[in-house]
């Protein structure tokens, strides 16, 4: 309790400390914010500033990346930096420290993350579906089932046994221990051939009850777009996931086993895509996956090799195709799991 | 005769092309985009621009109008490469897959700069123009 309290009064002064260069901060161990970033590639310009100017930005650097987070956009900022903070905490405070991050450093040692001990149990989801289609009857109920199955599946199963050999990865696939509950689906026969991603399809159908539940919209987004999601943290007006209806449950082709789904609710849950949206220095957060350039697209023979090791390219936030994608990581599921601790972002949606 | 003016002519607009051509110094544009469902590489040098609509696929290729490749060089003129890596993008939705992620690559004598991530339809102000411009003659292959 005491090294809580004195972690929370060193983050107080992280506040502070900017204007005032007399007080010197010394990194703050437990709770390293030093590498977050919201506006992906902001914090690389920063790096590459401070290298010049090294002292002064050194020891406000997240102050520094927060400040300019903020004047790009206060309210949702300054929130997703708290739930950060906040999931850092969690982790920190539950389970064995592990620096956030890890594997940007090109080596080729194996992380592994311990599944923090919370009490939290299997999180049940409470689920509904909004279907807004020019026939609302075009997705079927069976479809529905077949989506609710793969997301129950997907975020209980560890899938070892479909691993290529070679991988180092079979100690870092997890049990997520969530699982989805659909509570309701809600019909809309609407002529709209494309409803884009600016949230057009929840500005007409608003989310129900969203702060106890998830609202998944299936309708055609159109633009090459699968599915999109909105980070723990945004507005609760727009709350929730889109999937287009081609990629929602089991349908065909590539990306026809529902997977869009299990991929847009990972960043519902607060994950980042697995290469962190930019090159081998950027990084989602996690210390289990490994540093990658980029995006995996397709279904790619292992290794596909980036920033000198392995990408994790089956792990669910990848790019791949559906049938090749099968796992999230123990701190992918810390990460998710911090969202649902008393007092974080989706605390309020345990126990419906 | 008349033939003769028409041949002439067809050989200054060559020559003009070339001359624009050589002026230029040695450069190349790759613009990229992909989410999860889609993905789109274009390159664009030597007076070409090719096109290619899957991870795997192959290049599409054609060769610029004598139109398209002068606003190409006039707007590539206008950008500053040194700063390329600096720009701020306007907005991150790719994150959460609301966009396509892009990247701008130039190569211009032997050294490349590139862009932070952007979000695919919206490109920072700097460059916009270039995009666009590239993304509207690359829309026309098939």
């Amino acid at each position: 309790m005491k090294k809580l309290l004195l972690s929370m009064a060193a983050f107080a002064l992280l506040f502070t400390a900017c204007e005032d260069d007399k007080i010197e901060i010394t990194q703050e161990q437990e709770i390293d914010m030093s590498d977050f970033y919201v506006y992906t590639d902001a914090n690389e310009d920063l790096s590459s500033k401070s290298a010049n100017s090294k002292e002064k930005l050194k020891s406000c650097y997240s102050m520094q990346v927060l400040n300019k987070q903020l004047d790009e956009n206060p309210g949702l900022s300054k929130k997703m930096y708290d739930i950060e903070y906040q999931t850092r905490k969690f982790i920190a405070g539950k389970g064995k420290p592990s620096k956030p991050g890890g594997g940007g450093s090109g080596g080729s040692d194996d992380v592994d993350v311990t599944p923090i001990q919370d009490d939290l149990g299997v999180i049940d989801i409470p689920v509904y579906i909004h279907i807004v289609y020019p026939d609302a009857n075009s997705i079927s109920n069976a479809q529905i089932t077949s989506q609710m199955a793969t997301l129950n599946a997907d975020f209980r199963d560890i899938n070892t046994n479909q691993l290529p050999n070679g991988t180092t990865f079979a100690n870092d696939a997890t049990d997520a221990g969530f699982s989805f509950t659909l509570k309701g689906t809600f019909r809309h026969d609407n002529s709209t051939s494309a409803w884009g991603t600016n949230n057009a399809v929840k500005n007409a159908y608003p989310p129900i009850t969203p702060e106890t539940h998830m609202n998944i919209w299936v309708c055609n987004i159109g633009g090459g777009i699968l599915g999109y999601a909105q980070f723990p943290g945004g507005t609760a007006a727009t709350d929730g996931i889109v999937l287009g209806g081609d990629y929602f449950g089991n349908t065909g082709g590539a990306y026809g086993l529902g997977r869009t789904a299990t991929h847009e609710v990972g960043h519902y849950f607060n994950l980042r895509h697995i290469w962190g949206d930019g090159r081998c220095r950027q990084d989602d957060f996690v210390a289990d996956t490994p540093s990658a350039d980029s995006s995996n697209g397709g279904c790619p023979t292992f290794p596909s090799v980036s920033c000198k090791t392995a990408d994790m390219t089956m792990n669910y936030m990848d790019y791949t195709y559906d049938a090749c994608m099968y796992m999230f990581t123990d701190g992918q599921r810390n990460r998710m799991r911090a969202i649902f601790d008393s007092g974080a972002a989706r605390a309020s949606m345990v126990g419906n | 005769m008349k033939l003769l003016i028409i041949l002439i002519s067809i050989t200054l607009i060559n020559n003009g092309c070339q001359q624009t051509h050589v002026q230029q110094e040695n450069f190349s544009i790759e613009y990229s985009s992909s989410t999860r469902g889609a993905f789109q590489q274009i390159i664009v040098n030597n007076k070409t621009i090719a096109v290619t609509r899957n991870r795997d696929g192959d290049l599409i290729t054609k060769t610029c109008s004598d139109k398209e490749w002068y606003n190409i060089i006039e707007l590539f003129k206008k950008i500053n490469i040194e700063n390329l890596p600096n720009i701020e993008p306007p907005s991150k939705n790719h994150q959460f897959d609301g966009a396509a992620a892009a990247i701008l690559l130039i190569t211009k004598n032997n050294k490349a700069y590139e862009s932070p991530t952007f979000d695919h339809g919206n490109p920072p102000k700097k460059i916009a123009s270039l995009v666009k411009e590239i993304l509207s003659i690359a829309e026309n292959i098939e």
